[in-house]
Protein backbone atom coordinates (compact mmCIF):
# COMPACT_ATOMS: atom_id res chain seq x y z
CA UNK A 1 0.00 0.00 0.00
CA UNK A 2 2.91 2.19 0.85
CA UNK A 3 4.68 1.54 -2.53
CA UNK A 4 1.17 2.09 -4.30
CA UNK A 5 0.77 5.43 -2.36
CA UNK A 6 4.22 6.78 -3.24
CA UNK A 7 3.79 5.94 -6.89
CA UNK A 8 0.78 7.49 -6.90
CA UNK A 9 2.71 10.91 -5.62
CA UNK A 10 5.04 10.45 -8.11
CA UNK A 11 2.71 10.33 -10.80
CA UNK A 12 0.88 12.82 -9.73
CA UNK A 13 3.39 15.46 -9.66
CA UNK A 14 4.89 14.41 -12.81
CA UNK A 15 1.45 15.51 -14.30
CA UNK A 16 1.14 18.44 -12.79
CA UNK A 17 4.70 19.52 -14.13
CA UNK A 18 3.85 18.95 -17.96
CA UNK A 19 0.00 19.10 -18.60
CA UNK A 20 -1.12 22.21 -19.55
CA UNK A 21 -5.49 22.98 -20.50
CA UNK A 22 -5.78 26.28 -21.87
CA UNK A 23 -8.90 27.97 -20.45
CA UNK A 24 -10.22 27.83 -23.96
CA UNK A 25 -10.16 24.60 -24.11
CA UNK A 26 -12.19 23.39 -21.16
CA UNK A 27 -15.67 23.60 -23.21
CA UNK A 28 -16.26 19.79 -21.90
CA UNK A 29 -14.03 19.78 -18.83
CA UNK A 30 -16.69 22.66 -17.35
CA UNK A 31 -20.00 20.45 -17.73
CA UNK A 32 -21.40 20.19 -14.10
CA UNK A 33 -21.54 16.52 -14.74
CA UNK A 34 -17.67 16.73 -14.41
CA UNK A 35 -17.69 18.33 -10.67
CA UNK A 36 -16.52 15.31 -7.97
CA UNK A 37 -18.66 15.11 -6.69
CA UNK A 38 -22.10 15.53 -8.90
CA UNK A 39 -24.37 15.45 -6.71
CA UNK A 40 -23.38 16.31 -2.94
CA UNK A 41 -26.43 16.03 -0.98
CA UNK A 42 -26.27 12.11 -2.56
CA UNK A 43 -22.57 11.55 -1.50
CA UNK A 44 -23.14 12.46 1.71
CA UNK A 45 -26.39 10.36 2.20
CA UNK A 46 -24.51 7.57 0.69
CA UNK A 47 -21.14 8.06 2.71
CA UNK A 48 -23.64 7.96 5.98
CA UNK A 49 -25.55 4.56 5.21
CA UNK A 50 -21.49 2.91 4.33
CA UNK A 51 -20.17 4.61 7.94
CA UNK A 52 -22.65 1.99 9.57
CA UNK A 53 -22.63 -0.66 7.83
CA UNK A 54 -18.90 -0.76 6.37
CA UNK A 55 -15.13 -1.23 8.94
CA UNK A 56 -13.46 1.60 7.11
CA UNK A 57 -13.81 4.65 5.28
CA UNK A 58 -11.72 7.70 3.69
CA UNK A 59 -10.19 9.26 0.99
CA UNK A 60 -13.46 10.46 -0.33
CA UNK A 61 -13.98 13.77 -1.68
CA UNK A 62 -11.71 16.02 -3.95
CA UNK A 63 -10.15 19.32 -4.32
CA UNK A 64 -11.83 20.78 -7.02
CA UNK A 65 -12.50 20.35 -10.59
CA UNK A 66 -9.86 22.28 -11.53
CA UNK A 67 -11.19 23.60 -14.69
CA UNK A 68 -11.23 27.17 -13.19
CA UNK A 69 -15.35 26.65 -13.57
CA UNK A 70 -16.57 26.32 -9.84
CA UNK B 1 -29.18 0.86 19.97
CA UNK B 2 -27.27 4.20 19.42
CA UNK B 3 -26.79 5.55 16.09
CA UNK B 4 -23.15 4.76 16.13
CA UNK B 5 -22.37 8.06 14.13
CA UNK B 6 -18.62 8.15 15.17
CA UNK B 7 -16.70 10.65 14.17
CA UNK B 8 -14.74 8.78 11.05
CA UNK B 9 -18.39 9.08 9.55
CA UNK B 10 -18.94 12.56 10.04
CA UNK B 11 -16.06 13.26 8.56
CA UNK B 12 -16.41 10.86 5.66
CA UNK B 13 -20.48 12.11 5.09
CA UNK B 14 -19.12 15.72 5.17
CA UNK B 15 -15.97 15.47 3.24
CA UNK B 16 -17.09 16.13 -0.64
CA UNK B 17 -19.12 18.90 0.11
CA UNK B 18 -16.91 20.92 2.80
CA UNK B 19 -13.81 20.59 1.06
CA UNK B 20 -13.53 24.81 0.23
CA UNK B 21 -13.09 25.61 -3.69
CA UNK B 22 -10.82 28.33 -4.75
CA UNK B 23 -13.48 30.66 -5.69
CA UNK B 24 -16.62 31.44 -3.86
CA UNK B 25 -19.78 29.52 -4.85
CA UNK B 26 -23.34 30.41 -5.91
CA UNK B 27 -25.83 31.37 -2.86
CA UNK B 28 -28.06 28.13 -2.32
CA UNK B 29 -30.39 26.54 -0.24
CA UNK B 30 -31.03 22.77 -0.69
CA UNK B 31 -33.22 20.29 1.11
CA UNK B 32 -32.97 16.59 1.28
CA UNK B 33 -35.08 13.68 2.38
CA UNK B 34 -33.72 10.60 3.04
CA UNK B 35 -35.50 7.12 3.33
CA UNK B 36 -33.36 4.00 3.78
CA UNK B 37 -34.76 0.42 4.56
CA UNK B 38 -33.61 -3.04 5.10
CA UNK B 39 -34.85 -6.41 5.14
CA UNK B 40 -34.07 -6.19 9.06
CA UNK B 41 -36.73 -4.03 9.66
CA UNK B 42 -34.80 -0.73 10.16
CA UNK B 43 -35.69 2.11 8.66
CA UNK B 44 -34.24 5.44 8.82
CA UNK B 45 -35.80 8.71 7.75
CA UNK B 46 -33.52 11.53 7.47
CA UNK B 47 -34.19 15.07 6.40
CA UNK B 48 -31.05 17.55 5.84
CA UNK B 49 -30.57 21.06 5.28
CA UNK B 50 -27.50 23.08 3.40
CA UNK B 51 -27.17 26.68 3.27
CA UNK B 52 -24.39 28.75 1.90
CA UNK B 53 -24.20 32.10 1.14
CA UNK B 54 -21.05 34.36 -0.40
CA UNK B 55 -19.97 38.21 -0.14
CA UNK B 56 -16.55 39.75 -1.56
CA UNK B 57 -13.99 37.19 0.04
CA UNK B 58 -16.17 35.29 2.65
CA UNK B 59 -18.49 32.80 2.58
CA UNK B 60 -20.66 30.42 5.42
CA UNK B 61 -22.25 27.67 4.89
CA UNK B 62 -24.70 25.87 7.23
CA UNK B 63 -25.54 22.15 7.53
CA UNK B 64 -28.69 20.96 9.76
CA UNK B 65 -29.83 16.65 9.67
CA UNK B 66 -31.80 15.14 11.55
CA UNK B 67 -31.79 10.72 11.50
CA UNK B 68 -34.61 8.95 12.37
CA UNK B 69 -34.12 5.36 13.37
CA UNK B 70 -36.92 3.11 13.81
CA UNK B 71 -35.58 -0.36 14.34
CA UNK B 72 -37.38 -3.74 15.45
CA UNK B 73 -34.31 -6.09 14.35
CA UNK B 74 -33.79 -9.30 16.65
CA UNK B 75 -30.05 -8.03 17.26
CA UNK B 76 -30.84 -4.69 18.33
CA UNK B 77 -33.39 -6.00 20.48
CA UNK B 78 -31.88 -8.49 22.34
CA UNK B 79 -28.68 -6.74 22.84
CA UNK B 80 -30.60 -3.31 23.92
CA UNK B 81 -33.68 -3.15 24.23
CA UNK B 82 -36.10 -5.61 24.97
CA UNK B 83 -38.53 -4.29 22.04
CA UNK B 84 -38.56 -2.62 18.97
CA UNK B 85 -36.39 1.29 19.44
CA UNK B 86 -37.03 4.57 17.83
CA UNK B 87 -34.14 7.03 18.09
CA UNK B 88 -33.05 10.34 17.04
CA UNK B 89 -29.99 12.06 16.15
CA UNK B 90 -29.43 15.79 15.49
CA UNK B 91 -26.59 17.43 14.00
CA UNK B 92 -25.20 21.00 12.87
CA UNK B 93 -22.30 22.42 10.79
CA UNK B 94 -20.97 25.51 10.22
CA UNK B 95 -18.07 26.88 7.67
CA UNK B 96 -16.61 29.79 6.80
CA UNK B 97 -14.28 29.89 4.04
CA UNK B 98 -12.27 33.01 3.02
CA UNK B 99 -9.83 33.96 -0.04
CA UNK B 100 -7.19 35.60 0.75
CA UNK B 101 -5.90 35.20 -2.97
CA UNK B 102 -7.68 34.34 -6.04
CA UNK B 103 -6.27 31.24 -5.87
CA UNK B 104 -6.25 30.47 -2.56
CA UNK B 105 -8.94 28.98 -0.30
CA UNK B 106 -9.20 28.40 3.43
CA UNK B 107 -11.76 26.99 5.23
CA UNK B 108 -12.97 26.66 8.79
CA UNK B 109 -15.58 24.29 10.06
CA UNK B 110 -17.19 22.84 13.36
CA UNK B 111 -19.79 20.09 13.72
CA UNK B 112 -21.78 18.60 16.54
CA UNK B 113 -24.11 15.82 16.83
CA UNK B 114 -26.15 14.55 19.74
CA UNK B 115 -28.41 11.61 20.30
CA UNK B 116 -29.49 10.82 23.74
CA UNK B 117 -26.40 8.02 24.36
CA UNK B 118 -23.41 9.69 21.88
CA UNK B 119 -21.89 13.04 20.90
CA UNK B 120 -19.48 13.95 18.56
CA UNK B 121 -17.91 17.17 18.47
CA UNK B 122 -15.52 17.97 15.53
CA UNK B 123 -13.30 21.16 14.38
CA UNK B 124 -11.65 21.36 11.04
CA UNK B 125 -9.24 23.68 9.25
CA UNK B 126 -8.76 23.38 4.96
CA UNK B 127 -6.73 25.01 2.58
CA UNK B 128 -7.33 24.94 -0.83
CA UNK B 129 -4.90 26.20 -3.78
CA UNK B 130 -5.21 26.23 -7.40
CA UNK B 131 -1.76 26.10 -9.70
CA UNK B 132 -0.41 25.95 -13.20
CA UNK B 133 -3.41 27.93 -14.50
CA UNK B 134 -5.84 26.27 -12.65
CA UNK B 135 -4.49 22.77 -14.05
CA UNK B 136 -4.04 21.56 -10.53
CA UNK B 137 -5.91 21.85 -6.84
CA UNK B 138 -4.24 20.74 -4.20
CA UNK B 139 -6.14 20.53 -0.81
CA UNK B 140 -4.83 19.67 2.61
CA UNK B 141 -7.69 19.06 5.09
CA UNK B 142 -6.63 18.31 9.41
CA UNK B 143 -9.53 17.77 11.40
CA UNK B 144 -9.86 17.01 15.76
CA UNK B 145 -12.58 15.09 16.72
CA UNK B 146 -13.89 13.96 20.14
CA UNK B 147 -16.50 11.40 20.81
CA UNK B 148 -18.76 10.61 23.99
CA UNK B 149 -20.75 7.89 24.57
CA UNK B 150 -23.20 7.07 27.58
CA UNK B 151 -25.32 3.78 28.18
CA UNK B 152 -28.92 3.54 28.59
CA UNK B 153 -29.30 1.47 31.81
CA UNK B 154 -26.23 2.10 32.73
CA UNK B 155 -25.77 5.63 34.56
CA UNK B 156 -22.00 4.50 35.55
CA UNK B 157 -20.55 4.03 31.95
CA UNK B 158 -18.72 6.80 29.79
CA UNK B 159 -16.92 6.04 26.68
CA UNK B 160 -14.71 8.50 25.27
CA UNK B 161 -12.58 8.55 21.99
CA UNK B 162 -10.44 11.92 20.78
CA UNK B 163 -8.88 11.67 17.59
CA UNK B 164 -7.38 13.51 14.23
CA UNK B 165 -6.39 13.24 10.42
CA UNK B 166 -4.86 14.49 7.59
CA UNK B 167 -6.00 14.73 4.22
CA UNK B 168 -4.72 15.70 1.38
CA UNK B 169 -5.78 15.39 -2.32
CA UNK B 170 -4.69 16.76 -5.26
CA UNK B 171 -6.61 17.41 -8.96
CA UNK B 172 -4.75 17.10 -11.97
CA UNK B 173 -6.50 18.19 -16.04
CA UNK B 174 -4.93 15.29 -18.01
CA UNK B 175 -6.62 17.06 -21.29
CA UNK B 176 -9.34 18.54 -22.45
CA UNK B 177 -11.86 15.80 -21.47
CA UNK B 178 -9.80 13.94 -18.62
CA UNK B 179 -9.57 15.36 -14.86
CA UNK B 180 -7.71 12.73 -12.38
CA UNK B 181 -8.06 13.19 -8.65
CA UNK B 182 -5.66 11.84 -6.02
CA UNK B 183 -6.53 11.56 -2.16
CA UNK B 184 -4.50 10.43 0.63
CA UNK B 185 -5.84 10.25 4.31
CA UNK B 186 -3.98 9.32 7.76
CA UNK B 187 -6.24 8.98 10.73
CA UNK B 188 -5.53 8.57 14.34
CA UNK B 189 -8.17 7.43 16.75
CA UNK B 190 -7.52 6.83 20.75
CA UNK B 191 -9.88 5.73 23.17
CA UNK B 192 -13.50 3.25 23.40
CA UNK B 193 -14.12 2.00 20.21
CA UNK B 194 -16.76 -0.81 20.58
CA UNK B 195 -20.58 -0.56 21.91
CA UNK B 196 -22.23 -0.83 25.66
CA UNK B 197 -25.07 -2.66 23.86
CA UNK B 198 -22.72 -5.40 22.32
CA UNK B 199 -21.82 -8.29 24.42
CA UNK B 200 -19.37 -10.98 23.00
CA UNK B 201 -20.07 -14.90 23.70
CA UNK B 202 -16.88 -16.72 24.63
CA UNK B 203 -17.64 -20.24 25.11
CA UNK B 204 -15.71 -22.35 27.78
CA UNK B 205 -13.07 -24.94 26.50
CA UNK B 206 -13.77 -27.74 28.81
CA UNK B 207 -17.78 -26.59 29.38
CA UNK B 208 -20.72 -26.53 27.52
CA UNK B 209 -21.77 -23.53 28.82
CA UNK B 210 -21.11 -19.89 27.62
CA UNK B 211 -20.48 -16.37 29.55
CA UNK B 212 -20.93 -12.45 27.74
CA UNK B 213 -18.88 -9.84 28.32
CA UNK B 214 -18.31 -6.55 27.18
CA UNK B 215 -16.15 -5.16 24.11
CA UNK B 216 -12.98 -4.61 24.54
CA UNK B 217 -10.65 -3.18 21.83
CA UNK B 218 -7.55 -1.65 21.41
CA UNK B 219 -7.43 2.01 22.53
CA UNK B 220 -5.34 3.06 19.45
CA UNK B 221 -6.41 2.79 15.74
CA UNK B 222 -4.26 3.96 13.03
CA UNK B 223 -6.21 3.88 9.60
CA UNK B 224 -4.58 4.70 6.28
CA UNK B 225 -6.71 5.05 3.13
CA UNK B 226 -5.61 6.33 -0.68
CA UNK B 227 -8.16 6.73 -3.41
CA UNK B 228 -7.71 7.34 -7.16
CA UNK B 229 -10.49 8.56 -9.59
CA UNK B 230 -10.39 9.69 -13.19
CA UNK B 231 -13.58 11.68 -14.79
CA UNK B 232 -13.97 11.52 -18.40
CA UNK B 233 -16.29 13.58 -20.64
CA UNK B 234 -17.14 10.75 -23.82
CA UNK B 235 -19.11 12.79 -26.69
CA UNK B 236 -21.14 15.53 -26.44
CA UNK B 237 -23.16 13.81 -23.65
CA UNK B 238 -21.63 11.46 -21.45
CA UNK B 239 -19.61 11.72 -18.46
CA UNK B 240 -18.06 8.71 -17.29
CA UNK B 241 -15.95 7.79 -13.99
CA UNK B 242 -14.14 5.43 -12.24
CA UNK B 243 -12.36 5.10 -8.96
CA UNK B 244 -10.21 2.73 -6.71
CA UNK B 245 -9.86 3.07 -2.91
CA UNK B 246 -7.35 0.85 -0.51
CA UNK B 247 -7.42 0.76 3.24
CA UNK B 248 -5.13 -0.21 6.04
CA UNK B 249 -4.94 -0.03 9.62
CA UNK B 250 -3.15 -1.41 12.69
CA UNK B 251 -6.16 -3.29 13.35
CA UNK B 252 -5.26 -5.35 10.18
CA UNK B 253 -8.48 -4.29 8.54
CA UNK B 254 -7.83 -4.22 4.75
CA UNK B 255 -10.56 -3.04 2.31
CA UNK B 256 -10.84 -2.61 -1.44
CA UNK B 257 -13.59 -0.24 -2.81
CA UNK B 258 -14.03 0.04 -7.09
CA UNK B 259 -16.92 3.05 -8.07
CA UNK B 260 -18.00 2.81 -11.79
CA UNK B 261 -20.39 6.19 -12.72
CA UNK B 262 -22.10 7.21 -16.13
CA UNK B 263 -24.14 9.79 -16.25
CA UNK B 264 -25.82 11.59 -19.24
CA UNK B 265 -26.98 14.81 -20.42
CA UNK B 266 -30.72 14.62 -21.85
CA UNK B 267 -33.03 17.38 -23.07
CA UNK B 268 -34.71 19.90 -21.03
CA UNK B 269 -31.62 20.54 -18.73
CA UNK B 270 -31.69 17.06 -16.82
CA UNK B 271 -29.58 14.43 -16.69
CA UNK B 272 -29.75 10.75 -15.70
CA UNK B 273 -27.02 8.90 -13.74
CA UNK B 274 -26.17 5.34 -12.72
CA UNK B 275 -23.44 4.63 -10.19
CA UNK B 276 -22.31 1.20 -9.33
CA UNK B 277 -20.22 0.42 -6.40
CA UNK B 278 -18.19 -3.04 -4.99
CA UNK B 279 -16.47 -3.20 -1.45
CA UNK B 280 -14.88 -5.81 0.16
CA UNK B 281 -12.52 -6.19 3.21
CA UNK B 282 -10.98 -8.65 5.59
CA UNK B 283 -11.35 -8.57 9.21
CA UNK B 284 -9.63 -7.15 11.94
CA UNK B 285 -7.48 -9.29 13.61
CA UNK B 286 -6.80 -8.25 17.02
CA UNK B 287 -9.95 -10.39 18.81
CA UNK B 288 -9.39 -13.60 16.35
CA UNK B 289 -5.91 -14.00 17.52
CA UNK B 290 -7.16 -14.15 21.40
CA UNK B 291 -8.25 -17.59 22.10
CA UNK B 292 -10.10 -18.17 25.27
CA UNK B 293 -8.32 -20.41 28.27
CA UNK B 294 -10.91 -21.96 30.36
CA UNK B 295 -12.61 -19.69 32.33
CA UNK B 296 -10.93 -16.52 31.28
CA UNK B 297 -12.10 -14.87 28.62
CA UNK B 298 -10.15 -13.13 25.55
CA UNK B 299 -8.47 -9.73 26.87
CA UNK B 300 -9.61 -8.41 23.14
CA UNK B 301 -13.09 -9.18 22.29
CA UNK B 302 -15.87 -7.80 19.92
CA UNK B 303 -19.11 -8.67 18.37
CA UNK B 304 -18.90 -5.53 15.96
CA UNK B 305 -19.61 -7.27 12.53
CA UNK B 306 -18.51 -4.91 10.28
CA UNK B 307 -14.66 -5.36 12.02
CA UNK B 308 -15.15 -9.08 10.44
CA UNK B 309 -14.74 -9.94 6.44
CA UNK B 310 -17.83 -8.10 4.46
CA UNK B 311 -18.56 -7.41 1.13
CA UNK B 312 -20.97 -5.01 0.02
CA UNK B 313 -22.42 -3.56 -3.19
CA UNK B 314 -24.59 -1.07 -4.26
CA UNK B 315 -26.31 0.14 -7.70
CA UNK B 316 -28.04 3.88 -7.87
CA UNK B 317 -30.15 5.59 -10.32
CA UNK B 318 -30.01 9.01 -10.14
CA UNK B 319 -32.34 11.66 -12.19
CA UNK B 320 -31.76 15.38 -12.35
CA UNK B 321 -33.98 18.38 -13.78
CA UNK B 322 -33.38 21.78 -13.93
CA UNK B 323 -37.05 23.58 -12.73
CA UNK B 324 -36.51 27.15 -12.71
CA UNK B 325 -34.12 28.55 -10.01
CA UNK B 326 -34.20 25.27 -8.73
CA UNK B 327 -32.97 21.66 -9.23
CA UNK B 328 -34.66 18.62 -8.30
CA UNK B 329 -32.85 15.30 -7.73
CA UNK B 330 -34.00 12.10 -7.02
CA UNK B 331 -31.88 9.25 -6.58
CA UNK B 332 -33.16 5.28 -5.99
CA UNK B 333 -30.12 2.84 -4.99
CA UNK B 334 -30.34 -1.56 -3.95
CA UNK B 335 -27.45 -2.08 -0.91
CA UNK B 336 -26.03 -5.73 -0.51
CA UNK B 337 -24.11 -6.32 2.52
CA UNK B 338 -22.73 -9.94 3.33
CA UNK B 339 -21.25 -10.00 6.83
CA UNK B 340 -19.10 -13.38 6.12
CA UNK B 341 -18.29 -14.25 9.65
CA UNK B 342 -21.90 -13.34 11.08
CA UNK B 343 -23.51 -15.85 12.88
CA UNK B 344 -26.76 -14.25 12.25
CA UNK B 345 -27.94 -11.77 9.66
CA UNK B 346 -25.41 -12.53 7.48
CA UNK B 347 -26.95 -10.69 4.62
CA UNK B 348 -28.91 -7.14 4.61
CA UNK B 349 -30.57 -6.09 1.42
CA UNK B 350 -31.55 -2.11 1.61
CA UNK B 351 -33.04 0.13 -0.48
CA UNK B 352 -32.58 4.03 -0.39
CA UNK B 353 -34.33 6.39 -1.87
CA UNK B 354 -33.51 10.12 -1.90
CA UNK B 355 -35.42 13.71 -2.97
CA UNK B 356 -33.15 16.73 -3.42
CA UNK B 357 -34.53 20.40 -4.32
CA UNK B 358 -31.47 23.11 -4.73
CA UNK B 359 -32.45 26.72 -5.10
CA UNK B 360 -29.58 28.47 -6.59
CA UNK B 361 -28.77 32.59 -7.72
Amino acid sequence: MRRAVALACALALTLTGCVRVRPHQRQRLADPAMAAPTWPTLERADEHTREVSEGSGGATGAGGGGCGCN
Amino acid sequence: MRLQLSCRGLVAALLAASVARAEPPPDEVSGTLRVYADDDHLTVVSPSAHGQVAAARLAVDLDVAVDAVSAASVDVMTSASPRAVTERRVEAGVGVTTWPDARVAVRLGALVSHEHDYDVLRGDATVTAELAERNTTLALRGQLELDRATAVGDPTFRGERRGGGVLATATQLIDRRTIADLAIDARLADGWHGSPYRSVIVHALDQPTFTRWPEATPAVRRALAAAVRVRRAIGERWVGAASARGYLDDWDLHSATATLEARRALPGAARLGLVARGYLQDGASFWRRQQPDGAMPPALRTADRTLGPMASAQLEVIGERGLGAARVVAAVGGVGLWYLDAAAQSRRLAITTTLSVTWSR
